[in-house]
């Protein structure tokens, strides 16, 4: 029915999501957490938790980065406190991102 | 609630015994347990007992017990976390995680807000097991937050970091961190977090053993008390703390004197930090955060503060004054006690008495001067130093009254509110009202027997003084004097003021005596025994305050007075004629003291009160006021109880106790006029205000002589009665040592 194929579909994506390496295994340990059958819909509220402060963060980003000077130091912070939220919820890849991120400012690449 | 956190909650030894009876006897009771209720007067003592020992460290282990106490549930289930992260997902997460791991999680995003709650619970006594929080986080660092928790609660800290780098891992661990673990966590890093706790609970008893004793060690030469120097009352720095010319380097220490402020700082770090069994040099240096400031000053500070309350702790102590001429502001107030009965006399400014109070964690010493003394009046309210006894509850008051005379009634209390069986010993001056329970010893010196003891057992009243009778009322405020010796009346004519003092609060409260429930919460507060601060009962002396300042020693007091130090000078008419005199009862208004009232029937604590005292640095007044005051209007029926309230800072705010009777500021011409001002409440329905009378104070400086008279008798009274070994061991170790309280000579600037 609706609810099964709506299922599928979920599954379907989060199988795929762990296949291009968007999610880790973190977000089994979320998913094992809601499983626990406290919170139903734990990963939900993380999930859009993250969106919306990863959002905020990438917006905070780019206005430092449209800066003449790039505060590196700024956007260090930002950066990590992102890979920290997307390590936690499993966002594999963006915490990836975010390493690069860190090593660039490190070097103080902006263009990187 | 668990069965232990209940416990723990209990304050009162019954309560205690009474939350312990139902557990399983499989359980390795603590010494105070006992399985059989008819055993409870013995558990009340064992629980005096288990007071002197560190409760922390009984509960360090309640973990453990956790085990057997909580029904089915093993521990580490309930072990309470607090969890702290600025990024509401890590948040969330690790919260979730640690619930799934049966943890009792709160979690906060603001450090400052984590520290706050950290703080409050700890004066619930229901302290967080373990605090788990992030690196990286705006406003207070993690760890700075790190460093903050292990040093006043002792509780292990797990960082946790999305930073992998070993450097920051090793960052936390020197800092103190008890584990560092790295974002992503997963729920077996979570299930393990409570051996933490364990490991902690172990160790911590022991941890700070190594470090704290210090060797101590003379900072430098204080010239002995006996030396007529004028007691000089540097102003240091903000901090207090003079650093001497004395080179920093490791041989010679730098002298530091412990100004009063210094000393309630550290008292205050100290008891922070968990009481003297807790706190290290180094703790409280770092705490203190005080520039100039040595680690052996700090540790031989440490020493002597420690000496000091066991002396205190262990008997009353001499009323004598080792400074024979000087009015010492020292931490312990002002203790001019010197044996001696000699000195005594013929030093009549001398003898500052010291409250001390200790409860375990937070003592304070309130120093209530002697009348002799009008240093030790000063003094006595000096820095709120908290003494900590590390003996169980016992308060040590001495509390002056204001007779004017010398060695009017010394109220030592000891440890009044507890419920529980805490040896109490009062000295009460004139007009003191103790309020004890549990066995006490009343000595009383003075003419006003207005000394109300509630010590149902075991209550030694000496009334050295005209005593009129406490009723023996069984009330609680009304002292028992049935149960005590009887009063030795030695009665030097003084008007009987305080005797109809006593003898309307007798009558109002008989038998509608505080009931237990309000004694207990009293004795919860760890709220010594309250002074009644009755004015000095004769008019002639109404210009002097309580603390009878002699004619002779009132120049002295004057000059001490003038000093720069930071202890009002209690205004002692005797010299200038200033009145200094709150003009009534309510609002306390004052001249430049600052008082504050007690507020509706708030008893704060003696912590509380020396920590006001501290910060407020004022010194109690008594002013003639009083007399006028209480002639006319003090209502006697107020509450026996005349507490001293203080707030810390001005403007007094004498609260909604009517009944305070705010004693007069001293407006020396010296200047310096940081009263303390005592206030006496009487409980409710004392609408007297105390009538300025400054025409009064003003005048008749010379009634000196008069109470001289009685506190020579007082003096030899004091002296027999009460056990000086005290000021015998100060004597040899303070007094004639450089250390005494002092690092550096302390002068009295005239």
């Amino acid at each position: 029915m609706a609810a099964a194929a709506l299922r599928e579909q979920l599954n379907a994506h989060i199988a795929s999501m762990y296949a291009s390496g968007m999610v880790d295994e973190q977000f089994q340990q979320l998913q094992m957490l809601q499983d626990d059958g406290s919170s139903p819909g734990f990963v939900a509220e993380v999930v859009t938790l993250f969106c919306d402060d990863a959002d905020r963060i990438i917006t905070e980003l780019s206005k430092l980065l449209e800066q003449p000077t790039v505060d590196f130091d700024k956007v260090d912070a930002y950066v990590h406190q992102l890979k920290g939220s997307s390590a936690s919820v499993g966002a594999q890849k963006v915490k990836f991102t975010c390493m690069q991120f860190r090593q660039l400012c490190q070097d103080k690449n902006r263009d990187g | 609630m668990s069965p232990l956190e209940d416990e723990r909650s209990l304050s009162a030894a019954h309560g205690f015994v009474a939350a312990s009876l139902p557990k399983s006897p499989a359980i390795n009771p603590p010494p105070h347990r006992c399985t059989a209720p008819q055993f409870r007067g013995f558990i009340a003592l064992a629980f005096l007992f288990l007071e002197s020992l560190r409760i922390e460290e009984v509960l360090a282990v309640r973990p453990l017990l956790k085990m057997d106490v909580v029904g089915n549930k093993k521990f580490p289930t309930g072990m309470r976390v607090l969890a702290v992260d600025d990024d509401r997902i890590c948040l969330r997460i690790i919260q979730k995680l640690l619930q799934c791991a049966d943890y009792d999680v709160t979690a906060v995003l603001e450090p400052e807000v984590a520290l706050e709650m950290l703080r409050a619970r700890k004066q619930l006594g229901n302290q967080f097991d373990l605090v788990i929080t992030d690196v990286h986080m705006p406003g207070m660092d993690g760890f700075k937050l790190l460093e903050l928790i292990t040093m006043e609660m002792d509780i292990p800290v797990i960082m946790l970091s999305a930073n992998d780098e070993p450097e920051s891992m090793l960052k936390g661990i020197t800092h103190g961190a008890s584990g560092y673990l790295v974002k992503p966590i997963r729920l077996e890093q979570v299930k393990s977090l409570w051996t933490h706790v364990v490991k902690k609970g172990i160790n911590g008893g022991n941890g700070d053993a190594g470090q704290k004793l210090q060797p101590g060690v003379a900072d430098g030469e204080i010239k002995c008390a006996k030396k007529t120097r004028k007691y000089s009352k540097k102003n240091k720095d903000g901090h207090g703390a003079e650093v001497g010319n004395a080179n920093t380097s490791t041989p010679k220490r730098q002298r530091i004197q412990w100004s009063g402020e210094l000393h309630s700082r550290f008292v205050e770090v100290v008891n922070r930090l968990g009481g003297l069994d807790r706190a290290v040099p180094k703790k409280i240096l770092k705490m203190m955060n005080v520039r100039g400031l040595g680690r052996e000053n700090v540790a031989s500070h440490l020493q002597k503060y420690r000496i000091y309350l066991k002396k205190v702790s262990s008997g009353t102590f001499k009323i004598s004054n080792p400074f024979a001429n000087e009015a010492r502001l020292n931490k312990w107030s002002q203790i001019n006690l010197k044996n001696g009965p000699e000195s005594y006399t013929r030093k009549p400014e001398q003898a500052a008495l010291a409250f001390y109070d200790s409860p375990n964690s937070s003592s304070n010493q309130f120093a209530c001067m002697n009348s002799t003394s009008a240093f030790g009046t000063r003094s006595s309210l000096l820095p709120t130093e908290s003494v900590q006894l590390t003996s169980a509850k016992r308060n040590l008051v001495i509390a002056e009254n204001d007779m004017g005379q010398v060695g009017q009634g010394g109220s030592i209390l000891k440890d009044a509110a507890a419920p529980g069986p805490q040896p109490s010993q009062f000295i009460t001056f004139a007009n003191s009202h103790i309020n004890m329970s549990g066995g006490s010893k009343i000595i009383h010196f003075g003419p006003s027997g207005t000394s109300i003891a509630n010590s149902p057992d075991g209550t030694e009243f000496i009334n050295t003084g005209k005593s009129s009778a406490s009723a023996g009322s069984s009330g609680f405020l009304l002292g028992n004097i049935s149960n005590s010796n009887p009063p030795q009346v030695r009665g030097n004519g003084l008007s009987s003021y305080a005797d109809i003092l006593l003898e309307k609060l007798a009558n109002a409260y008989r038998g509608s005596a505080l009931d237990e429930d309000d004694l207990k919460i009293i004795a919860d507060d760890d709220v010594v025994g309250y002074m009644s601060l009755v004015p000095q009962p004769s008019p002639e002396l109404a210009s002097q305050y309580s603390v009878q300042i002699l004619p002779s020693s009132a120049n002295l007091f004057d000059k001490i007075a003038t000093g720069p130090h930071q202890f009002a000078r209690l205004s002692i008419n005797t010299n200038n004629g200033e009145a200094v005199v709150p003009p009534k009862v309510d609002g306390l208004g004052h001249n430049g003291g600052t008082f504050e009232g007690l507020s509706q029937c708030d008893y704060i604590t003696f912590d509380q009160f020396l920590e006001r005292l501290a910060i407020s640095r004022k010194i109690p007044n008594f002013g003639s006021e009083f007399q006028n005051q209480m002639d006319t209007n003090m209502s006697e029926e107020a509450a026996p109880m005349a507490g001293f309230n203080y707030q810390p800072m001005p403007p007094a705010n004498l609260g909604s106790n009517t009944n305070s009777i705010v004693a007069p500021n001293d407006n020396c011409a010296a200047g310096s006029s940081s009263n303390i001002i005592y206030t006496v409440t009487n409980g409710e329905g004392a609408s007297g205000n105390l009538p300025v009378n400054e025409s009064t104070v003003a005048d008749e400086p010379n009634n000196i002589n008069e109470p001289l008279v009685a506190a020579g008798e007082a003096h030899e009274m004091i002296n027999e009665l009460l056990d000086n070994d005290f000021f015998i061991d100060f004597n040899d170790d303070f007094f004639t040592t450089n250390n005494a309280f002092m690092d550096e000579d302390l002068k009295l600037d005239p």
